[in-house]
Parts: structure tokens; sequence; C-alpha cells
């Protein structure tokens, strides 16, 4: 079943503007001994909306994001698997604005650093069933800058360490060719930011070389962060979002593979109104 | 091509290019204007007048101009907006476009003796109701040389707005503006503008966007300068780059940011003093209608006040 479930990851990006969610490779399956997943991959988001608090959306100066990121999972004993996610490489832009008749321009600005990164273990709590299930424990580094460019307003991550605590649950229909796994996590941030519940599903199929994945996350803030939250915190605090994707994955050989993706956020708060796509290659051990 | 193509696709998904956001200039009326804002000319003699139309988007447009001046006994005016003197008084040259027209006064004297020009100084051109100014007329002559010895009359264009005697007092009475002229032997002064706006405008702030702003703004003369003060209880949300702006745009960040004017940034609640006429030398009090909470660098008001 690890053939599966390798593949089903979209990159994290808990960093201003779009807090993608933590999806794990291998859902309540943990990887088995020896065995990893490692995928380099690249997420791009250019909004000219944004939802804001109150869900409206509102037009913004178009704002890109482009993630350059290593995922990691590995299997130390058939039970505990460690997870790394570090986006070495993600920039924001802001792109100038030029009035048509007047000719007049606002420059853009663009910033570049480390993002924020995550560390994690996931333990096989029920495994060999027909329902297998895993809990993990995930660790927000806030490793990305919180105040770049001339602007300053430009961030490659939030500020603040957070503590997640997630349960996933998967089956697999063999011999069909057919996987699902849904999810339930507790996000516990720091620095005023307020808490979060998050959830999730996915179904996804093996067709040949071809493994498509449809996938349904949400997020929901518990709104109980303090008002005192970092001046970056009025776009990052609070975000909701609602939030079917698709992946496609295409197993070039048995180690080695590409995927691409999209995701967009239907409602939510606190959320650039934009997709995120992303492309990768992946490495199975 | 398709190499460059590929080659330019990775270099924008890895990375990030700026780019760029094309939008409308904000729609304001279109205006005329003549040039120069009035002319002086001995009989016989030509000068040319231009008009610049400016359309609804603030540009400059080059557009036909129909030019109309009168009485015609004292002046003529060509299709091309040459000016020619014909005989001793004071005209009215008009230009127009469209909707949009303008006019100024075209002097014609006999000699340097005469009265060619009346300039107008004030002590004070924004009062407050009940405050006085005194006005000062100078006449000069077709070569910009003193002329003494005219009498002047004094008239102002809306009378419960201001009152000037024959002295050149200026009295505020009512809230408005009012254009105050000199009249010596016949010929019109420029109209000198006197603001009078009861010394302050006065807003409270409102949240825009599902944002947050809360308090009172307070815009007034105070020692002859425009300042803009907010209250103590004054709160908005805050996000990196929180700007403050006088507009008339309390919808579009961008507009804000292109027609506005910015008063600097702030980092947080409570009282806050912005003095306007430091760096906006030529704001009036009764220029912009609403103080803007901005988020500069993504464009999104926060909230603003209207100020009343």
């Amino acid at each position: 079943m690890p053939n599966l479930i390798d593949m089903k990851k979209l990159p994290l990006l808990t960093i201003l503007y779009f807090a993608a969610q933590f999806c794990q490779a291998g859902g309540g399956w943990p990887q088995p001994k020896g065995g990893g997943y490692f995928k380099l991959g690249q997420n791009m988001i250019l909004a000219s909306t944004f939802y804001g608090p109150t869900g409206k959306v509102v037009d913004i100066t178009t704002i890109g994001l482009y993630t350059t990121s290593l995922y990691g999972e590995y299997g130390f004993t058939d039970r505990i698997t460690g997870i790394v996610y570090f986006p070495f490489f993600v920039r924001s832009t802001l792109n100038k604005i030029k009035f048509r008749q007047s000719g007049t321009v606002i420059p853009g600005d663009g910033f570049s650093s480390v993002g924020d990164s995550e560390i994690g273990v996931k333990y096989g709590v029920v495994t060999g069933k027909p329902i297998v299930v895993s809990a993990s424990l995930i660790l927000g580094l806030p490793l990305g800058k919180t105040s770049g460019g001339e602007s300053r307003i430009l961030q490659t991550g939030d500020g603040e360490f957070n503590q997640m605590v997630r349960v996933d649950a998967s089956h697999s229909f063999y011999p069909k060719p057919i996987f699902t796994s849904v999810y339930v996590a507790f996000n516990n941030r720091t620095k005023n930011f307020s808490d979060e519940a998050r959830f999730g599903l996915e179904l996804g199929a093996t067709l040949k070389k071809f493994t498509p994945i449809f996938k349904l996350n949400v997020v929901q803030s518990l709104d109980n962060g303090g008002t005192a939250v970092a001046r970056n915190g009025v776009f990052s605090n609070n975000t909701e979002y609602f939030s079917p994707s698709v992946e496609l994955n295409y197993e070039v050989t048995g180690h080695l593979g590409l995927s691409g993706s999209a995701a967009f956020a239907f409602s939510g708060q606190n959320i650039l109104a934009a997709p995120n796509w992303g492309v990768g290659a992946y490495l199975k051990l | 091509m398709v190499g460059r193509n590929l080659t330019s696709g990775i270099i924008l998904i890895l990375g990030g290019c700026i780019g760029t956001d094309l939008v409308d200039d904000p729609m304001v009326p279109g205006q005329l204007e003549i040039q120069p804002d009035r002319i002086a000319l001995l009989v016989g003699s030509m000068e040319e007048a231009s008009a610049v139309y400016t359309n609804t988007f603030g540009v400059v447009e080059n557009v036909p101009i129909a030019w109309n001046i009168g009485p015609a006994t004292t002046a003529s005016v060509s299709p091309n907006g040459v000016v020619t003197a014909k005989a001793p008084g004071q005209a009215l040259l008009s230009a127009a476009y469209s909707s949009t027209t303008d006019s100024i006064r075209v002097t014609v004297v006999a000699n340097e003796a005469e009265v060619a020009f009346v300039d107008v100084a004030v002590s004070e051109a924004s009062l407050s109701v009940g405050e006085t100014a005194t006005a000062v007329a100078t006449s000069k002559n077709i070569n910009g040389a003193e002329v003494t010895g005219g009498a002047v009359q004094w008239i102002s264009t809306d009378g419960p707005v201001v009152e000037v005697d024959a002295a050149g007092t200026l009295l505020a009475k009512g809230i408005g503006v009012a254009d105050v002229y000199a009249i010596v032997d016949g010929v019109y002064s420029l109209g000198v503008p006197i603001i009078v706006g009861g010394g302050k405008r006065v807003g409270t702030f409102q949240s825009a966007n599902g944002y947050n702003a809360s308090g009172m703004a307070v815009l007034a003369v105070v020692n002859g300068e425009l300042v803009l003060t907010f209250s103590d209880d004054f709160m908005t949300s805050f996000a990196l780059g929180t700007f403050i702006y006088l507009a008339n745009d309390n919808v579009s960040g961008t507009t804000i940011r292109n027609e506005g004017i910015e008063l600097g940034e702030i980092t947080t609640n409570g009282a806050h003093t912005f003095n306007v006429t430091q760096n906006f030398p030529n704001a009036t009090i009764s220029q912009f209608q609403y103080v803007i909470v901005l988020c500069k660098p993504a464009s999104i008001p926060f909230g603003y006040a209207q100020l009343n």
C-alpha cells in the first residue's frame, strides 16, 4: 500500500497570505523501516484578490509567492517516521502598479529568504489493519522573515512557533486501486495567534503509472488569539479556508516520479484568493 | 522561440519576477485652463493664448478649442487663440471644449499711463467664521510699473461667506469659499479665493474591508498650517506598512495612493498629529473628503473618516 500513499503530499506554506495545509505523504500509513519519500517541490501563488477578515474578497496589489522546498519522510522503524519540510528558497513579490492613461508607476517590491519550516514525527497507532491510524506531532519553526523588502510587508514567515497534533486514518480498497484518508488536527499557535482546528480528506487511485488524488482541506480558526498580535498578524492570524485540490502523480520509475497540483480556497478569511500551483519530483526509497 | 519561452517560464516560476498591475487612472472631472491667466495689451497689439485640456483621467490631451471674446469692440480672437487688441477696455476671453470651459480677462489700454493689471494680496486666505483679514490692491501699467491714484472697488462673489468693505477688510461670515476681486479704473484683478472653514473639519473613523478603525479625526488650520490630529481613543488594525492618507476616494487603495496625499506611517493606536502643510504646502482644508487608514503595500483601506 505505500506505493499508493507515498505521493500524497501537498507542500506546506505556513507563511503570510496562504497557509497551505500540511498534508502528510503517508496519511495513516507510516513509512516502513528504512523506507522514505523525498520531494523537491516548487509552488507558486499569484493573487490579486484576498479573502478579508469577514470572508469578503478584497482587491489587492498583486502578490506573488514562490516556494522551492524539500520535503522528506523517513521510516526509523515500521511505526516511527520522521518528517521534515524545508522551504529553502521563498520569494515574495509585490507587483508594481502602472496607470494606463497617465503612465504613472508605483514601484513594486521583492524579497527572498528561507521560509518557515517544519519538523515532525509520525507514529503508527494502528497498522496492518483495514483501517490504519497514525498520530503525528509537527513543530513549525519560524525560520522565515516577518518583514522584508522596501515595503516591509513582504514575508516568508509568520514569526510564531506552532505545534500541531494530528491524527490520520486511511483505508485501502485493495484489490481495487483506490485509497482514502481523513485527518483531524489541532494547531497550537504562539505569540497571540489564534489556534486552529484542521480537517481533511482525500481520495486517490492508482491507474498504471498515474495516481490522481482529490483532496479537501479545511482550516478553522478558534479565534482565541489576543488582540496584541504582531503587526504581521493582521493578515496571517485567524486564517480560515475551505480548499479543494487536485494532484496528479506520474511514476517515472519504481523510485522516481513527478507530480503536479492545484489548490484553491473556495472560501476563507485572511488568505489569498488565488490558486496555489505546484510541481515536483519525488524519490521513494 | 520555444526554448526562449520555456526559459522565461522557468525563470518566472523559480525567480518570481515582479509583475505589473495595469489599472485605470482615477476618474476626475475634465478641466480646461487658459494660459496665461490674464492678458493686457496695447491697442493694436496681439498675444496668443493657449488652452490646456485635462481629460477625465487627469491626463493632458490635445483637443480642438473653440475661442470666443467679447465685447468684440474691445478685442478679437482668431481660431488659434491669437488675441488682437482693438480699443481700450476689458473683454472676456473664453475657451470651450466638449462640456468644459474657461475664461480670462483681457485688458486693452491705450498707453502706459493706464491701469493694465490689478494684483490683490490678502493677509490670510483661510478664515474661521467671525475672523477678519485685510486685502490690499496694487495697480500696474502694461510694463508692470505701479500706477497710483486709482480708486479701488472691492467685491466678493459670495457675500454670505465673505464680506468686504471699501477699505478691503474681509469678514468671514459663513462656511464656504468666496472669491474677492479688486477693480481699479474698470480693470478687474484675478479672484483670490478666501476659504471660511469654521476652523476645522471633523470625522469619525469607520472600519472597512473587515478591518478595524475607530476614533475621531480633526483637520484644522492651526497658526496658518493645516494639521490633522487623531483622538486619544483612535484604534485601527495594523499591518506592516499602515499609512495615513487624505483622499477623495475611500474604496480603491490604488486610487488613494495615486491621487491622495500620504501623511505618514503609524505603528501605534492613540493620538497622532500630522502637519499637512509641512509636506504639502498647497493642501487646503476643503480639498479632501476622507482621512484613510491604508495598508499601503497591499493597497487595502482598513478604515476611513469622512470629514464634515
